[in-house]
């Protein structure tokens, strides 16, 4: 940088050619600068990702405009809404987005209620503390696929595990995927139950980070545990389960592994149709590649919506 | 202020960026080749069990006679094509066709319109297959006036598979269901005499639910209420009827687990002496003969569907050959092959199928093939399958199944289901 | 408003095999709005034991009674009793009225509008009403200092305890938080328990102090008679800063004789000790007389190594010649310094001020002559 500055100096007291070296210098400073000399190292995931990527979602998007579907190319020539408008008069969209809507909602805050239950209990104390952490969290490291093949066994109707206990209690057994006013829910459960351990982890770390002597602090104030909890620990959790939150939603989001799973074909058990195995049929069982292209866009939206108020969180809290 | 040519870990910067650059173009033109195998590339969906034995078996015999192709015979697995189909699509819309795939002809061929390559002169004319094949198989391969498809193997789907045992115990004769009241009724005396399931079903997928209906409706109003429904025409009534039966069968005589299993579990619980009988297409045969203990004859027996006497319910498994073809020459070698005794008589055997050439010797063929050849040559009626492709082109088949998945899984709503059908028909 | 009393009181640890007395047998007595500090150590067990009164830790043996009622039982939320915490222990998501609240919300039928006027006064006795709606992350080392004291006034509690709340404070503010905390306990009249390790804050906050060591109580008293008539070793080598000048020796023929000085010991002092006991002579730096023309005690020659003037007073280190090196004693003096490192004088030990311990139990056989009619200085026989 020094040796630039000598020049500059000297250049400048040359007169007239001044214009024209102080736009040089200014070039030589630009490729000299630390954006341009380490842009081979960040410039090659960049192409990747803009092209893999964004390229992909621009590309996609290109095609929801059009009307392609079955074999051939798009044809770019007649941009329309179309696709949009037939997906928001369609019923079984609407249904899906309605079921997808539910899963979200139910599946995150279950998670967090229940993950929020397990590290209160962890941090209060009990024996085994690693021993229980580690089998809760277990599920997590299971895909998808071995989860759904998991709970395809255990809701058997017949002699799946939990049609044992029920059949047990005396009730009929109950068709928990077959059944479509309980599907959705027998589905969101399993997955509660394969991301729940997630939620317990950041929570147990959050709690783990709030110093004790607020505890003791508000038992001499006159607390019982259960109210100490309730004002004073879980108040302080907003930013873990915030966190958490956006997470989970996004898994939620991506539960098509799970019900592609269950049934081994594009149409998941009645009643848990969601918005990403609706665009997979549609595109790539009925070839209908613009329509799946809109569906798919509007998932977009709806995960950038849900991530969108976080960025914005974030944002004014100063941490982006 | 940092010295930015210093070396990283003993590479110079430019030498890391070269690197790079020459990784990333190599990767580039390995994307770009692609495939240019000279060879033979045929897809198909036969994973397993019988099918796979079967393929296998007609893949050697075709390297053996034509030592000089190199052929790739790939499986792509799922149920019912469906991973099959997404992965032809895939491949015909990038510009990427394979040599050859099986798939259903017939109206199924709609979804390859324009993309098809003609194989009448150098196939169908060039063997003599137009005289040599069953009609309506020759029929359900032509397309647009073009014939793109040699046919393997066809199913039969006016089925019932029956345990001989649990018959006996409950005392019903087969040959006397003759109507669908009758298999009403029989399936009721099982109920409550015996301790088996009177009926094996899978639900898992809608068109396990969409060809059993499409058998009752045949049976109950005769081929003539299905094929005017095929056409766009169906009678609203019958088609209720006959939904009606298949809610009470699927409410009162089927396993409890049924709309978690799919056909092979089924057919597992008639194996396993736990169920009376079943209806599905004749692979289940192939299921059967694989177990030592189930035997034809003995353990189980057939009936068609009781009131489809005299009616052939068309299956059909073809080649089917992409336009702007790879490999032609290979190819037609290939579809050739696919037409000859020789071929379809091992195929067949294996797969549970039975051959469309007219001119084969019944006696080369397993026993139970042998009677469902025979029932081939000779029918009166010869009825599309709707649940495999060759009835109604694809969307109308995917929301056929669509309106069965929707109304007609438990809970039954038989008149939305009905018109569900209607809808999906009259497109 | 109440009196406080720990009777034998005992914390032991059990760990399986392995079990740690961290307190054992302490018993105080804290009237009616008095205001007592522990102190001692790290680790003597001061902080175990005001956890205890606080219900903070399970008593192992004895009994604490408040007001003469039993409170070994009753959990710590319903012992009305306000704790200030060393790190404070602000609710960090509450704002500084919410934190004063919560106390009050919680153990106590008070209206809302009762509890936001008592809120008020208090901030405002503390000095902090423009505080109130800021959140403890956002205030200073000191204004949160002020709130968690705030937030123990507030409840207007039986019991004060205090946890070394000044230690994470700036020397100047801790000396001018030291007076306040005083006033204010005046005024308010609550009985306080106040833990510190540091002496200075004993000596002038306490009316009595109790010092602790290891989990046993050493001496309880005002601070001047701890330290002027210290019980042992301990308490005379903790109390006082420049701490009181120890030389260890043993008993012949009427002379304690150290390795660098004999000292004799006049009937008086001798007294009933016997011949050849291990003895300790201590005498605090002030009392420490440099080159007095008076020659009432004993005189011995030393070397001055050190001076260090403190403005207010000097601190002289010294050494006798038959010494190790690094053997030093300190002596204090006012005014502006005499002496000069390097010079040889000649210090004086007075008997009058002079204290005997014993060698081996560091229990006090002798402590300065004092009358509380008049000034320490003055020397009465």
């Amino acid at each position: 940088m020094a040796t630039h500055d000598t020049t500059e100096a000297t250049d400048s007291t040359t007169g007239p050619s001044k214009e024209v070296v102080t736009w040089k210098t200014k070039l030589r400073y630009f490729l000299n600068s630390d954006f341009v000399r380490s842009s081979p190292y960040w410039g090659i995931p960049f192409v990747l990702m803009g092209i893999a990527v964004y390229g992909g979602i621009g590309y996609n998007l290109a095609i929801s405009f059009t009307d392609y579907a079955g074999i051939g190319r798009p044809e770019f020539s007649n941009l329309s809404l179309e696709m949009y408008r037939t997906a928001l008069a369609d019923g079984s969209f609407r249904q899906a987005a309605f079921q997808n809507f539910v899963l979200l909602v139910g599946f995150t805050s279950v998670s967090l209620a229940l993950g929020l239950f397990l590290a209160v209990l962890l941090d209060y104390g009990i024996r085994y503390k690693e021993t229980i952490q580690t089998i809760y969290l277990l599920p997590m490291a299971l895909s998808f696929v071995v989860t759904a093949q998991v709970w395809l066994w255990m809701y058997s109707p017949g002699n799946g595990v939990l049609n044992v206990f029920v059949t047990a209690l005396g009730f009929g057994s109950i068709d928990w995927l077959g059944n479509p006013r309980i599907a959705l829910a027998a589905v969101i459960f399993a997955l509660v139950w394969q991301f729940s351990g997630y939620a317990m982890v950041v929570f147990l770390a959050g709690l783990q980070s709030l110093p004790s002597d607020q505890f003791e602090a508000a038992k001499v104030d006159g607390a019982s545990t259960a109210k100490t909890y309730i004002r004073i620990i879980i108040p302080q959790l907003k930013q873990a389960s915030v966190g958490a939150a956006v997470v989970l939603m996004l898994f939620a989001l991506k539960a098509f592994d799970f019900l592609y799973a269950i049934t081994g074909d594009y149409r998941p058990p009645n009643g848990t149709d969601i918005l990403a195995t609706l665009m997979v049929r549609e595109a790539f069982q009925y070839g209908q590649w613009a329509y799946g292209a809109a569906i798919a866009t509007m998932l977009l939206l709806l995960s950038l919506s849900v991530i969108a108020p976080y960025l914005v969180y974030q944002y004014r809290q100063g941490a982006l | 202020m940092v010295d930015n040519d210093k070396l990283v870990d003993g590479i110079g910067r430019r030498t890391y960026l070269g690197g790079i650059a020459t990784g990333a173009a190599a990767g580039l033109a390995g994307c770009a080749s692609g495939n240019t195998a000279d060879g033979l590339e045929v897809l198909h969906g036969w994973t397993g069990g019988d099918g796979a034995d079967a393929i296998e078996t007609l893949t050697d015999a075709f390297e053996e006679e034509h030592s000089d192709i190199d052929g790739t015979f790939e499986a792509v697995g799922g149920d019912g094509n469906v991973e099959l189909n997404t992965s032809i699509l895939q491949r015909l819309t990038n510009e990427n066709p394979m040599s050859s795939f099986a798939n259903w002809p017939g109206n199924n061929l709609e979804r390859y319109e324009g993309v098809l390559m003609d194989l009448e002169e150098d196939v169908w004319e060039a063997e003599g297959l137009k005289e040599n094949m069953q009609d309506r198989a020759v029929e359900l391969c032509t397309f647009n006036g073009q014939m793109p498809a040699v046919p393997i193997g066809s199913h039969r789907l006016n089925n019932l598979f029956y345990n001989t045992a649990a018959f006996d115990e409950a005392g019903i004769d087969a040959e006397d269901l003759g109507s669908t009241s009758d298999l009403l009724d029989a399936l009721e005396t099982i109920d409550q005499d015996t301790d088996y399931v009177p009926f094996a079903h899978g639900m898992r997928s809608a068109f396990l639910g969409l060809q059993t209906w499409v058998q009752i409706l045949a049976s109950q109003s005769g081929v003539d209420a299905y094929t005017d429904f095929i056409e766009g025409d169906g009678d609203r009534d019958a088609m209720i009827d006959a939904l009606e039966t298949l809610q009470e069968i699927q409410e009162n005589y089927i396993t409890d687990d049924a709309s978690a299993i799919g056909y092979t579990q089924a057919a597992q619980n008639l194996i396993s002496d736990e169920a009376a009988c079943i209806h599905g297409g004749n692979w289940l045969y192939g299921m059967f003969r694989a177990d030592d203990d189930f035997n034809y004859g003995e353990e189980w027996d057939w009936i068609p569907f009781p009131g489809t006497e005299g009616v052939y319910f068309y299956h059909l498994d073809a080649f089917v050959t992409p336009g702007d073809n790879p490999s032609p020459e290979e190819t037609v070698e290939w579809q050739k092959f696919v037409g000859t005794q020789e071929a379809q008589i091992e195929f067949n055997n294996l797969k549970g199928s039975v051959p469309l050439r007219t001119d084969i010797e019944s006696d080369e063929l397993a026993d139970f093939l042998k009677m469902t050849y025979e029932d081939l040559l000779d029918s009166d009626e010869y009825p599309p399958t709707l649940a495999h492709g060759l009835a109604v082109e694809p969307e109308q088949q995917n929301d056929c199944e669509g309106a069965i998945g929707d109304h007609f899984m438990d809970p039954y709503d038989a008149e939305a289901a009905a018109d569900g059908l209607l809808d999906a028909v009259s497109e | 408003m109440a009196r406080l009393a720990l009777d034998d009181v005992t914390k032991e640890y059990r760990d399986g095999e392995m079990s740690v007395v961290a307190v054992e047998d302490v018993s105080l007595d804290v009237a009616d709005g008095e205001f007592l500090v522990l102190v001692g150590p790290s680790g003597c067990g001061k902080s175990t034991t005001l956890r205890m009164i606080a219900g903070l830790e399970t008593i192992t043996d004895g009994e604490i009674t408040l007001d003469d009622r039993s409170i070994n039982d009753v959990p710590a939320q319903e012992r009305d009793i306000a704790m200030v915490f060393q790190s404070y222990a602000l609710y960090p998501h509450k704002t500084v009225r919410g934190n004063m609240s919560f106390g009050l919300e919680e153990s106590t039928e008070l209206s809302d509008s009762d509890i936001a006027e008592t809120v008020e006064e208090t901030a405002g006795m503390m000095g902090i009403e423009d505080l109130l709606n800021r959140k403890p992350g956002e205030l200073s080392g000191g204004q949160q200092q002020r709130v968690a004291l705030g937030r123990a006034i507030v409840r207007d509690p039986d019991l004060f305890l205090m946890d070394e709340p000044l230690s994470n404070l700036d020397a100047k503010l801790r000396a001018e938080m030291r007076t306040e905390l005083q006033h204010l306990q005046e005024q308010l009249g609550v009985t306080s328990v106040y833990v510190t390790h540091d002496q200075t804050e004993a000596m002038t906050m306490g009316d009595q102090i109790a010092v602790l060591n290891e989990g046993t109580l050493q001496q309880t008293g005002t601070p001047l008679e701890c330290y002027h008539q210290p019980n042992n070793l301990f308490v005379a080598g903790f109390i006082g800063e420049p701490s009181m000048n120890f030389f260890d020796g043993s008993l012949e023929e009427n002379a304690l004789v150290t390795e660098s000085l004999a000292y004799s010991l006049s009937p008086d002092l001798r007294r009933d000790i016997e011949a050849g006991t291990d003895l300790v002579l201590g005498i605090r730096p002030e009392d420490v007389r440099i080159d007095e023309p008076r020659t009432d005690g004993q005189r011995f020659a030393a070397e001055v190594i050190v001076v260090e003037p403190m403005g207010n007073e000097n601190v002289i280190h010294l050494r006798f010649d038959d010494a190790m090196a690094g053997d030093e004693f300190i002596v204090t003096t006012e005014g502006v310094p005499t002496v000069s490192a390097g010079d040889r004088v000649d210090v004086e030990f007075s008997e009058a001020v002079v204290h005997l311990f014993d060698g081996d139990s560091g229990v006090a056989i002798k402590n300065r002559t004092l009358s509380f009619s008049g000034t320490p200085d003055e020397v009465i026989p």
